[in-house]
């Protein structure tokens, strides 16, 4: 990093080579490198007449983003504005490589001319954020030059800015009911009759019966007064749980292959998308680093707060993260998504524990399905299969101990995943059972 | 090794601008039309030589921005000055179109990173100016041509440098901003 005007190598090219010429030809009468040195001595003449103000401004490059958090896969552009230009005829800029944000070829460096009378140059870096998470994006270098290439300032650091990447919500629909909607309004068939629109059967009329529910077919063969009755509709909570202990496989980015904690990202996002929309209350818990939990609530504003949550993950583990230390503070009836590649014991005795409290919990699976593929060498390559599959068999003891422990495990395939397990929870949920607290 | 070379020379083929590209060849080609005018002007030519320039022009080449293009000039220069072809020769200007090319070119391919495309502009920008040192070497040759060397040499040479000077001043004197920039 260079503070100030200062001659380049053109400059001192053109000098030294056509000072030179100038003084062998006059010494020697060799007129011939007069022909060669004017043009050199011409060139660095008018970089000299041309040199920019010494007291001018310092270089100031700053960088400003369109939009501060986008979803993945999305383009958004960074400005660079680079100011105290007085007295530059050209301006280079270099933009750092971040991970997973593709830069538009034109846009990674480019040199551009500007108006020696103009102190303010705006630079536009086109960009695509191919994977969730935080990330500095802009960062590179300025330089401007003076006319005839005389003097340089810089390069220059370029501060970059942080951009927000939510995760995109893979395709996600679900019909089932949950299992114990315990809220006040929202979509779910409750087991209590009240006001709704799913029928729950005809019985005859009682004081205090909406007239709008009589039935008047039946009323008229019966001969006496019947009414529809219908089941409440209610909402219920949905707490996710996010296991971030670990990232396997190797990440692609949006359209490439997707590691399992991208998969468990990108599932919770669905999930989040999904409960929301039919009223749910949603609530988020992360087993990881960076784990900041969201309390239950809904609406957009939630729904964001969840997805910058979510953008936040970093795959690790905490001192927190601890079966004995753990506590979900979830209310009953409290619907519990575990989203997990099912790696960690420590996960598998969660689950026995929130299985235990007697809240329905469904396990998804979020495993990718190919073992990941580092080695570069066939050795390499045979070592690392041999230790994938001795991982699985550790895994399938692991899954092994959660289905005893009375968790559905389901693999994350998208819509549906989670129809047959919520039906399934929902007709266990009308039996009685003994929990422990 | 032979492997690494081939990856390094695949990966600059691909991140080097199409642009950077073509700057870069000039660089790489300009001191060899110098070495030619000086052999057409009669000038001996070894071997040697041929190679130090090869080097010093694909190390030019590789890094214009530093002062390998400024090492390569001076190497030509000399050589020029050593093998002594005559001033009114015609291959005197064809040698200082190499110069000229060199200098120019080795300007442009500096001004930024191989991966980094040159603007249209700034490039039509250095082919006038390019153009006005070579109006310039020939002012010089013509007036060398045409009166006494001995008197050319300090006096009429520099007027005509000083009103050449005085003219592109004047004609470059503001840079144009280029249109969507």
């Amino acid at each position: 990093m260079t503070e100030g005007w200062h001659p380049t190598e053109t400059l001192v090219r053109a000098l030294a080579a056509g000072a030179a010429c100038a003084v062998v030809a006059a010494t020697f009468g060799r007129p011939d490198l007069w022909v060669l040195g004017a043009p050199l001595l011409v060139a660095a003449l008018l970089a000299l007449v041309r040199r920019p103000p010494l007291d001018a401004h310092p270089l100031r490059p700053v960088s400003d983003l369109a939009s501060r958090s986008l979803r993945e896969g999305q383009r958004t552009s960074v400005t660079v504005r680079i100011r105290g230009l007085h007295g530059a005829e050209q301006v280079t800029r270099t933009v750092d490589r971040a991970p997973f944000v593709t830069v538009a070829r034109q846009s990674r460096a480019s040199t551009h001319l500007s108006d020696p009378e103009a102190d303010t140059h705006d630079l536009v870096v086109d960009l695509t954020a191919e994977r969730w998470g935080h990330v500095e994006v802009g960062a590179g270098q300025a330089a401007a030059t003076s006319p005839w290439a005389g003097w340089r300032w810089g390069p220059l650091p370029v501060p970059g800015r942080s951009l927000i990447v939510l995760p995109a919500a893979a395709g996600f629909a679900s019909r089932a009911q949950a299992p114990h909607p315990l809220g006040l309004v929202g979509a779910h068939q409750s087991r209590r009759t009240g006001d709704g629109s799913e029928f729950a059967g005809i019985r005859p009329f009682a004081v205090g019966d909406r007239l709008r529910r009589i039935n008047w077919r039946v009323s008229l063969a019966t001969g006496e007064l019947h009414v529809v009755q219908t089941r409440a509709e209610e909402d219920t909570a949905v707490l996710l749980l996010v296991d971030a202990l670990a990232d396997v496989g190797a990440s692609g980015g949006v359209d490439g292959p997707a590691s399992s904690l991208d998969l468990t990202v990108r599932a919770a996002s669905a999930l989040t998308e999904h409960h929301l929309r039919v009223g749910d209350r949603v609530g988020l818990r992360v087993l990881g680093p960076a784990g900041v939990p969201v309390g239950f609530g809904s609406g957009g504003a939630h729904r964001m707060r969840i997805l910058h949550s979510l953008a936040r993950i970093r795959p690790g583990r905490s001192d927190e993260a601890t079966a004995r230390r753990f506590r979900l503070h979830a209310p009953d009836g409290t619907v519990v998504l575990l989203l997990t590649p099912m790696l960690d014991e420590l996960t598998a005795t969660i689950a026995a524990t929130v299985a235990r409290s007697g809240l329905p919990l469904v396990v998804v699976d979020t495993l990718p399905g190919d073992a990941p593929d580092v080695a570069t060498t066939a050795r390499a390559r045979a070592i690392a299969g041999t230790a994938w599959r001795m991982r699985m068999m550790e895994r399938d003891l692991v899954l092994g101990e959660v289905a005893r422990a009375g968790c559905p495990v389901v693999t994350w395939r998208g819509p549906g995943t989670l129809d047959e397990v919520m039906r399934r929870l929902a007709r266990r949920a009308q039996l009685p059972r003994v929990v422990h607290r | 090794m032979t492997r690494r070379l081939r990856v390094a020379v695949r990966r600059a083929l691909r991140i080097a601008a199409p642009s950077q590209w073509a700057a870069r060849l000039v660089v790489l080609v300009a001191p060899f039309v110098v070495v030619l005018a000086a052999g057409v002007a009669g000038a001996q030519v070894p071997g040697w030589f041929l190679l130090v320039v090869l080097f010093t022009a694909s190390a030019s080449a590789l890094r214009p921005d530093t002062h390998a293009v400024g090492a390569t000039l001076l190497v030509l220069l000399v050589f020029w000055w050593w093998s002594g072809p005559a001033a009114s020769d015609v291959p005197v200007l064809l040698a200082a179109v190499g110069v000229v090319a060199l200098h120019v070119a080795g300007t442009l391919a500096g001004y930024a990173p191989a991966a980094t495309g040159l603007d249209a502009g700034l490039v039509r920008l250095w082919l006038q100016r390019a153009g006005l040192l070579l109006l310039v070497a020939l002012v010089a040759w013509g007036a060398r041509r045409v009166g006494d060397p001995g008197a050319l040499d300090t006096v009429a040479g520099l007027v005509l440098l000083a009103a050449v000077c005085w003219w592109a001043a004047l004609r470059y004197g503001r840079t144009r901003p280029v249109s969507g920039v």
